[in-house]
């Protein structure tokens, strides 16, 4: 298995993919390819023909990208490939876990990053942080008690070294 | 926590909410937070603080109810509206601070800010939000309530709006944009006397604070170090308050 850099004009979508893309998809693709860059390779085989990653393909001829990252597989048959089509999106499928969904997407932005890069919606989005399951909170037990210091205190120095010259410079008289 | 260093500082600056400890306060605070210029004050009880004092811990058995009477006499002298519990459930254990809390309440004949910790369960937090105009939830500076598990405050702060009640988070003061996310009534820490604890200062940014570490080792800043650092902190956290109160 080889990944390399394959001129967008030279790879062929598989004309009866049966997984749909609707633009609406495609835009978020593209959004989350100007957020991470396009990080994820797509599949073909050695006649450029796509095994997975028609979305992303899609998404990045719509950017204008020239060139994409692929993964050139040689090993697998026309009846592989044609199941593997299939299977690549299906086996993806499964339930997620949205406390934990929840609790990711309020850490996200706590810090300020745009959630709807993750392909969800604004409004998905706010319906998975708005509804809770404080009965998890509950489930991981009582929690400490009360250790009474924020941050922990460590000795005190006298000696700080310039952040811009680099030079030693005791502060005692300042402590 | 205000000590005389802050006093021509705390004139100077003019922070409109105050939060001290019993344990701390002095009389140039109580003047400064009866003054027009304090919109409003919080009086903590100060047990823990007065439980970490070191003849305090040689002495076997605490009288609580003596301090109790202690903390109510102060309230009732500077008429002070909000206080809190004191929530020692860890000593006492929780049927023993309601008790508390009862007496304080005959003996201020007013209703003080309940402290709820996570051992106290869901049911009581919404009792307590029913029961009260303003609660406030306890923990989260001693990590009871893990960093991992400030998402869940969300519920905490919906379900005490829901029940037309206040909510502080006590010791809640992180950076950043936070503090607009976790929509508390009020919150309180003491964050910002960490120039003279970690060498750090803080800046207000026009939107948030900003901490900066001074080194990356911690330095413990007395004297001179110590006013200058603390004098900076205090009226960046004093502008980022008025930010906030007009939000």
């Amino acid at each position: 298995m080889v990944i390399r850099e394959i001129e967008i004009e030279k790879i062929k979508p598989y004309e009866n993919n049966p997984k749909k893309h609707p633009q609406k998809q495609i835009d978020r693709i593209i959004e989350s390819i100007k957020e991470f860059g396009f990080v994820m390779p797509i599949l073909v085989d050695d006649d450029f023909n796509i095994i997975s990653g028609h979305g992303r393909y899609e998404a990045a001829k719509q950017m204008g990208m020239e060139k994409i990252s692929c993964i050139i597989n040689s090993s697998l048959t026309e009846e592989q490939k044609r199941a593997y089509r299939i299977a690549d999106n299906k086996l993806a499928e499964s339930e997620y876990d949205y406390e934990k969904m929840r609790q990711e997407f309020m850490l996200l932005k706590e810090a300020d990053f745009k959630l709807d890069v993750t392909g969800f919606s604004v409004d998905e989005i706010n319906m998975i942080i708005e509804n809770m399951d404080i009965d998890k909170f509950f489930e991981n037990g009582e929690g400490k008690f009360f250790e009474d210091e924020e941050i922990e205190e460590t000795p005190k120095q006298k000696i700080i070294t310039c952040p811009n010259c680099g030079k030693e410079i005791d502060i005692s008289e300042y402590i | 926590m205000m000590d005389k260093y802050n006093i021509k500082y705390v004139w100077e600056y003019k922070p409109i909410y105050v939060l001290e400890s019993i344990y701390y306060i002095r009389d140039w605070l109580i003047q400064y937070v009866k003054s027009p210029y304090c919109k409003s004050f919080m009086l903590d009880s100060g047990a823990f603080t007065f439980m970490g004092n070191e003849k305090v811990k040689k002495t076997k058995n605490i009288d609580w109810g003596k301090y109790m009477n202690h903390y109510a006499d102060f309230i009732n002298a500077y008429d002070i509206d909000l206080f809190f519990e004191m929530d020692i459930d860890n000593v006492i254990g929780y049927e023993n601070v309601k008790l508390l809390r009862k007496a304080l309440e005959q003996k201020t004949n007013k209703r003080c800010i309940p402290v709820w910790h996570k051992k106290r369960g869901r049911e009581e937090f919404i009792k307590l939000c029913k029961d009260y105009d303003y609660v406030a939830i306890g923990g989260i500076a001693s990590k009871e309530i893990t960093r991992k598990e400030w998402p869940f405050l969300k519920w905490f702060i919906n379900t005490a709006h829901e029940n037309n009640c206040m909510i502080h988070g006590l010791g809640f003061t992180p950076t950043g944009n936070k503090l607009k996310l976790y929509d508390f009534d009020s919150v309180d820490s003491t964050r910002w006397t960490g120039g003279q604890r970690y060498a750090s200062m803080q800046k207000f940014i026009g939107t948030e604070i900003k901490e900066i570490k001074i080194q990356k080792e911690s330095l413990r800043l007395k004297n001179h170090g110590y006013d200058l650092t603390q004098n900076h902190n205090l009226r960046e956290w004093v502008k980022f308050q008025r930010y906030m109160d007009e939000l």
